[in-house]
């Protein structure tokens, strides 16, 4: 037996505090959930609400808590505080970080072995693979075996293969990384037509600009959730202002390169003379929420009585 | 006077050299020296002269500065110069690579603890059980004279059954179910003697002892009692041997080829993608585990086949009893391969564990050395190793015959090893697939980290 064996799946609860921050518990998602590695805290109170037919996002660099928000989402770990909603073991795609196929099978041996490990009926699962290899545009390739594609390839496949049981929920992490950017493309259109289809999504990336496709994005950094929200929203809550200005050192204390301008944040609003007020995209927002985490903490720290 | 030196060069490999400083005790030292500083100082710069000359110094000599003088050395250690690298890029790469290689094995610590317990376990296990003499032969008396004749036997005849209704078919019997080696007939018409071929060593020492009983026998004297030895009457070792063989290269193969199965898996990072799959910790390793076993059993009868061949073994006995022992024993072996593949996190160190288990095999499992002459301490290791009942059952069945009935007993063993090889891999295996809370797992570089 592996687990959590529990037919219906539904909502299982760890330690004895229900999330903070917890939000509408539709669908799936983590609700206050906290995962740690020994003392090693991995993710620290962190909601995310996966909705079917929705794209949800976790954005962040390195060692934010992108794979334990994930491996937390589908059951990989178990919280120690929180709770995870997720659907019954069946009703999960999952796409490890490192695409997790198997190298010595054809790209039709490997999406025939997870549909059997799903218990398909033949009719059907042939007819699945059919329609996700002409959608994958693996068709060509599917005698091939899986350490012979390219990089992208490899992560449509391992897409395809999480989709080949019809989840209710799919959660790929870093899907994209490290992937060109056609292959990139193709890979969204993938993820999107899943979603079309009623599949809740849930997928990590370190790339900002990827998080504007979203439906919901939670920013992640050092295992806290900075910022949550429809991409619109974020936006929407970026405080002060953000300018733009050609200079040829850093401007002031809160500013940021973009490409050759820099880019200016004032809390109060004010901009310093000279630079020149832009709306604020996904990215900027970004780098507002981290500055404005910085300061929280140093804040926190200068209050110290100590 | 204080001579302080201290060194400040670093050693952190590429360009290692130690920088001496020779502090002056105060600042006006050197033209205020007294005689005896002098005599000291001027001892200093003889010892020191030679090296310089020879260019074993990179800078040597006072210096003059604000603060006064003192005196400056830089020496290249000396280990360079031992290795012959004149090279100064060379010799960093060589220390860069040295310091690397020891920073890795460090954190590697099972092959440290491989490499420095392992061999001397090894050599003291091995050391006990490496033994060809045989101190005692389990004997059996039977026929009308038994008592009286089983009261003259000496050492290292041990007499372990005394039937005086018995024939020589009782004693051809007690023989085949490894009751003992050595079976005396007495009967009116006189004693002979039976022995068990496929025990080689006892056989052998059997015979040295008989010759020196004979000739010790006052009257009787040259008189040779009649002996036949059984199963194996021209004493060949490659009859002993290739049974046992044959189970040896199946845990060599076996063994290893099923050992690398789950960490592949690991490596590949597919684990994580069978733990959110539907499966049971027991149908993975079934399906691991099975079509190894197709291919091993056909290799066993493969080997065997060529075996009997070349070296004219017989098969004497049923093939069905020698399927079942077989097919538990190849279950038990790559069962083994599998557990070895649940514990260990890459394919370096299942290989490693695989040959731990190997090793044993070869030595302790009755193939060479007997089981009976291992010291007691070593010998319950031979009990939990599969080969040992596998000899048992194929020599059994192959040279003497051995009933089912005969062989029960290490059939259930090898049973009772499978459920416990397969239950703890089942258990350890489940910890991969399980959701548990979330683990520090200790792994090894290149292994995937659980955070992102």
């Amino acid at each position: 037996m592996t687990g959590d064996d529990s037919p219906d799946g539904g909502r299982s609860v760890a330690g004895g505090q229900s999330g903070v921050g917890g939000q509408s518990g539709v669908g799936f998602g983590l609700d206050g959930v906290t995962v740690s590695y020994g003392r090693r805290i991995g993710l620290y109170d962190v909601s995310l609400d996966v909705l079917a037919g929705r794209v949800s996002v976790v954005v962040g660099g390195d060692g934010a808590g992108k794979t334990s928000c994930l491996s937390a989402l589908v059951g990989l770990v178990t919280p120690t505080r929180g709770a995870v909603r997720r659907p019954a073991k069946h009703l999960i795609g999952y796409v490890p970080a490192t695409a997790g196929l198997y190298g010595d099978l054809t790209v039709e041996e490997n999406l025939r072995f997870t549909a059997e490990a799903f218990h398909l009926a033949v009719p059907e699962r042939e007819a699945r693979i059919g329609r996700l290899l002409d959608r994958t545009g693996l068709v060509g390739a599917r005698r091939r075996l899986g350490g012979h594609l390219s990089g992208g390839m490899q992560r449509k496949l391992a897409v395809a293969m999480a989709l080949v049981h019809a989840p209710q929920l799919l959660v790929l992490d870093e899907p994209t990384t490290g992937v060109d950017p056609l292959s990139r493309v193709d890979l969204w259109r993938l993820i999107s037509h899943a979603a079309s289809e009623g599949v809740a999504v849930a997928l990590s990336t370190t790339y900002v600009n990827e998080a504007a496709r979203a439906s919901s994005v939670v920013l992640l950094s050092a295992g806290r959730a900075l910022v949550g929200g429809s991409p619109e929203e974020i936006l929407a809550s970026v405080p002060g202002a953000v300018g733009s200005v050609a200079a040829s050192s850093r401007p002031t204390e809160r500013s940021w390169r973009r490409g050759a301008r820099w880019r200016v944040w004032a809390p109060d609003g004010v901009l310093p003379d000279g630079v020149e007020t832009v709306v604020a995209d996904f990215e900027d927002a970004v780098m507002v929420a981290e500055m404005m985490s910085e300061m929280a903490m140093a804040s926190a720290r200068d209050a110290r009585p100590w | 006077m204080v001579v302080s030196t201290r060194w400040f060069g670093s050693c952190t490999g590429a360009t290692a050299t130690f920088v001496f400083r020779l502090k002056a005790p105060r600042p006006d030292f050197a033209p205020e020296m007294t005689d005896a500083e002098r005599e000291i100082m001027g001892r200093h710069a003889s010892y020191w002269q030679p090296l310089v000359d020879e260019g074993r110094t990179v800078v040597f000599g006072p210096v003059l500065d604000s603060t006064g003088s003192w005196g400056l050395g830089v020496v290249e250690p000396i280990v360079r110069r031992a290795l012959g690298i004149g090279d100064r890029d060379r010799g960093s790469a060589v220390w860069a690579m040295v310091t690397k290689e020891f920073r890795q094995l460090r954190r590697d610590r099972r092959t440290l603890a491989m490499m420095i317990i392992l061999p001397v376990l090894l050599l003291v296990v091995f050391g006990f059980a490496a033994n060809f003499e045989v101190h005692d032969i389990p004997t059996v008396v039977v026929g009308p004279d038994a008592a009286e004749a089983a009261s003259t036997l000496p050492a290292p005849f041990h007499v372990v059954g005394i039937d005086v209704v018995g024939s020589r078919a009782t004693a051809e019997a007690r023989l085949r179910d490894g009751d003992a080696a050595v079976a005396m007939v007495t009967s009116p018409a006189g004693t002979s003697v039976l022995m068990d071929g496929t025990q080689l060593f006892s056989v052998q020492t059997a015979r040295t002892a008989l010759s020196r009983l004979e000739a010790g026998v006052p009257g009787g004297g040259a008189r040779a009692l009649p002996l036949r030895i059984l199963y194996n009457p021209q004493l060949k070792t490659s009859w002993v041997m290739i049974p046992g063989l044959a189970g040896l290269i199946l845990v060599f193969i076996g063994t290893l080829i099923t050992s690398l199965g789950v960490v592949r898996e690991r490596q590949a990072g597919t684990l994580e993608q069978l733990a959110v799959m539907p499966f049971r910790a027991f149908e993975v390793i079934v399906g691991k585990v099975a079509p190894y076993l197709v291919v091993a059993a056909a290799d066993l009868a493969l080997v065997l086949a060529v075996g009997m061949g070349l070296f004219h073994v017989p098969f004497v006995g049923n093939v069905a009893t020698f399927v079942l022992g077989s097919a538990l024993f190849l279950v038990v072996t790559l069962g083994m391969g599998v557990l070895v593949s649940t514990v260990s996190q890459n394919q370096g160190q299942a290989i490693q564990l695989a040959f731990m288990l190997l090793l044993p095999q070869v030595l302790l499992s009755g193939l060479i050395f007997p089981v009976e002459s291992m010291a007691a301490g070593v010998r319950w290791i031979s009990y939990v190793l599969p080969l040992t009942y596998f000899i048992e059952i194929s020599r059994g069945v192959m040279l003497k015959a051995a009933p089912f009935g005969t062989l029960v007993q290490p059939i259930v063993l090898l049973a009772v090893l499978a459920a416990a090889v397969f239950g703890l891999a089942v258990v350890r295996f489940r910890r991969d697939l399980a959701p548990g809370p979330a683990r520090t797992t200790r792994q090894s570089p290149g292994a995937e980290g659980a955070a992102g």
